[in-house]
């Protein structure tokens, strides 16, 4: 069960590495709005609302929210 | 694991259109189809975003052009107004940028820093469900919204 979990995660975030300069573990800079921003605390917890399109499960114990977009 | 998508525009310019159809394919629950089209034959195929590519590959994906119009018109706009502000007020200033579990994690980063991350939440969710009400349903909800910072 645990190895099968452990798998999907895998999988998913090879997915997410995939194609073009997008996603997880992307070779990219990304993009930037302009001018020097505060940046968010990697300690602390953020309440972002998990609304949107999403994959996985909706009682999953793990939820990851990507910013993302086309450029 | 589960994994949502938030819109987050930095290019307006360039990134609006194919955002906007994006959501409307999710309206028609085929966003992660869009999704990988627009890459594959709009970024990646030299950045054609406009709107005339965007209705080519909603035609592709067999969305219901009228609907996915409207929407794109409607209320794509607000949800897209909406992600950005929910985004920014946390400090979200570029992309890709990530919230584990409400974590965040900036993009171009090795898989190995994201799975670290994703265990540690993983540990912590695991001790917590089924203690003081928390089950996995409702993890989010107690241990991330009610509990995170709302803003920077």
């Amino acid at each position: 069960m645990m190895i099968k979990k452990q798998e999907e995660t895998n999988n998913l975030l090879r997915d997410m590495g995939k194609g073009g300069g997008r996603g997880m573990g992307a070779a990219t800079g990304g993009a930037q709005a302009g001018g020097e921003r505060k940046r968010p605390d990697p300690n602390e917890v953020y309440a972002v609302p998990a609304v949107g399109a999403s994959v996985g499960p909706k009682d999953a114990k793990v939820t990851l929210v990507e910013a993302f977009d086309f450029a | 694991m589960r994994i949502v998508y938030k819109h987050f525009v930095v290019h307006p310019q360039q990134a609006t259109i194919p955002a906007l159809a994006a959501c409307a394919a999710d309206k028609q629950g085929k966003f992660h189809q869009m999704y990988e089209l627009i890459w594959e034959k709009g970024f990646n195929a030299g950045r054609n975003l406009s709107q005339e590519n965007m209705d080519k590959l909603a035609g592709e994906v067999g969305l219901n052009m009228q609907k996915y119009k409207a929407d794109m018109e409607g209320d794509c706009k607000n949800i897209i107004r909406q992600d950005q502000q929910q985004l920014a007020s946390v400090g979200v200033g570029g992309t890709p940028a990530f919230f584990v579990n409400g974590r965040f994690l900036s993009g171009a980063r090795p898989p190995e820093q994201f799975k670290a991350l994703i265990d540690e939440e993983l540990k912590k969710a695991n001790d917590r469900v089924g203690k003081e009400g928390t089950t996995a349903s409702n993890y989010y909800q107690k241990w991330v919204m009610e509990k995170g910072k709302k803003s920077l």
